[in-house]
Parts: C-alpha cells; structure tokens; sequence
C-alpha cells in the first residue's frame, strides 16, 4: 500500500487541469484575435481547439478517478498515452494558428 | 504477453502505444504519475512560449519589426516543437521504467535552452536597432 495513493492521483489530475484550463484560457484570447486577424473562417478551429482542451480535461478527471480507485485497491496504475498524443497534437494545432495570427499582424502574410 | 489481462483487467496488446506497452512490467504507480506530470509541465512550458509569441507580436513593442517577428516565430515554432518532443520524452522515460533500464537524459532542455538564449539575442538587437 502506498502512503499517498490519493494524493499521487490528485497531484497528477491537478496537473491535467491547470494545462488544459491554460490552454482553454489561451483558446479563449485566440477566439477574439484570430478571425479578427485571419478571418472568419479561423474561429472553426478556434472553436474545435476550445472543445478538444474541455474534453481533454474531462477525460483526465475520470481517468484520475479511475486511478485512485486502482492504488487504494493496491492494483497499479494501468498509463496509456492516447490522452497525452492529444494533448500534444492539440498544442502544436494551437501553436499553427498563433503563427497565422502573428504574420497577419506583422503584415507579412 | 501482449494479449492476458494485467491485475487491472486491461489488455497490454490495447495499450497505447505498443512499442512501450508491450514490453517489460508494471513499474512503480509513483514514477508512472511523475512522468505524466512532467509531460504536462512541457506542455505548459509550450504554451507559454506560444502565448509569449504571440504577445511580442500583437502588442506591437517599439523593437525593429523584423527582428520582434522574428523572436515572435522562434518562440512559437517551440511551442510547436516542445509538445510532440514532450511526448516522444515521455515514452521513452516509460519504456525505460518498464524494462528497469536508466532514465533517458533530457533531451528538450538543449532545444528550448537554445530557442530562448536565440529570441534573447533577437530581442536585445530588436531594442538596439528600433527606430528612433
């Protein structure tokens, strides 16, 4: 038995939540810049990151519950790298559209 | 044994991705959370570098325009960059944990220590070289 099976959960499920609200909060701030530097049909994307970042942190919630469910119960942690691959892919998506962002603004594209 | 159940009941053969799932055994719960936490420390590490990006750029700073662009695109290509090298970082430590072999060294903090020293530069010669 672990001495802090619940907090080893908690920690890492507080980590999935500050990374995905920052990048919610950084979707949000991308929703008022970028149709207004790109155009209209940007806030697709905007919008699908928004969604993709809420469902991610939805996700890791009920995974960490999963979690602790499993070390109380001395199972082990069963790691999977789906929700980690998203999370990444979503960031560099992210990442794309503030280069959009930045060379509309500086008039070069 | 990629396909017989571990004592959590999941099938090692489903366990994304296979080429870490596949090999060795359950390590320590502990190291398995720290290494999750540490991929999402790169990821905010990627975030902020794409949010300073984009400030430098739409707070329209007095620095020469080309070099503040410049800084603005190293600072966000490394927030492009950092999340998939975050991700190859984080299954190779889990391969390495399962197979009880050494932890990989750090192999982001040279890109992004170099990325960061570059916009330094860049902005430095953006403030000397801004019009009067």
């Amino acid at each position: 038995m672990i001495l802090d099976a619940g907090l080893q959960p908690e920690r890492t499920v507080l980590a999935w939540t500050r990374t995905c609200a920052s990048l919610v909060g950084g979707t949000l701030v991308g929703l008022k810049l970028v149709p207004a530097e790109v155009g209209g049909w940007a806030t697709a994307p905007c919008v699908a990151v928004l969604g993709a970042a809420v469902t991610v942190g939805v996700l890791a919630r009920r995974r960490a519950d999963h979690v602790r469910r499993a070390l109380l119960a001395d199972q082990g942690v069963v790691a999977d790298g789906r929700l980690l691959l998203g999370l990444a892919t979503l960031v560099a998506a992210a990442a794309g559209l503030a280069v959009l962002v930045v060379v509309r603004v500086a008039g070069v594209g | 044994m990629l396909s017989s159940p571990d004592s959590t009941g999941v099938v090692a053969g489903r366990r994304f991705p296979r080429r870490v799932f596949g090999r060795g055994t359950e390590p320590d719960p502990r190291f398995t959370l720290a290494n999750e936490r540490t991929f999402l420390a790169w990821i905010r590490t990627a975030l902020a570098c794409i949010a300073g990006g984009v400030a430098l750029e739409t707070l329209g700073l007095h620095l020469h325009p080309g070099l503040r662009l410049a800084a603005s695109l190293v600072l966000i290509a490394a927030g492009m960059m950092l999340p998939l090298m975050a991700w190859w970082a984080w299954t190779r430590a889990e391969a390495a944990m399962r197979t009880q072999a050494p932890l990989p060294p750090p192999s982001m903090a040279l890109p992004l220590g170099v990325a960061v020293c570059l916009v330094g530069v860049l902005l430095l010669l953006g403030v000397l070289l801004a019009a009067p």
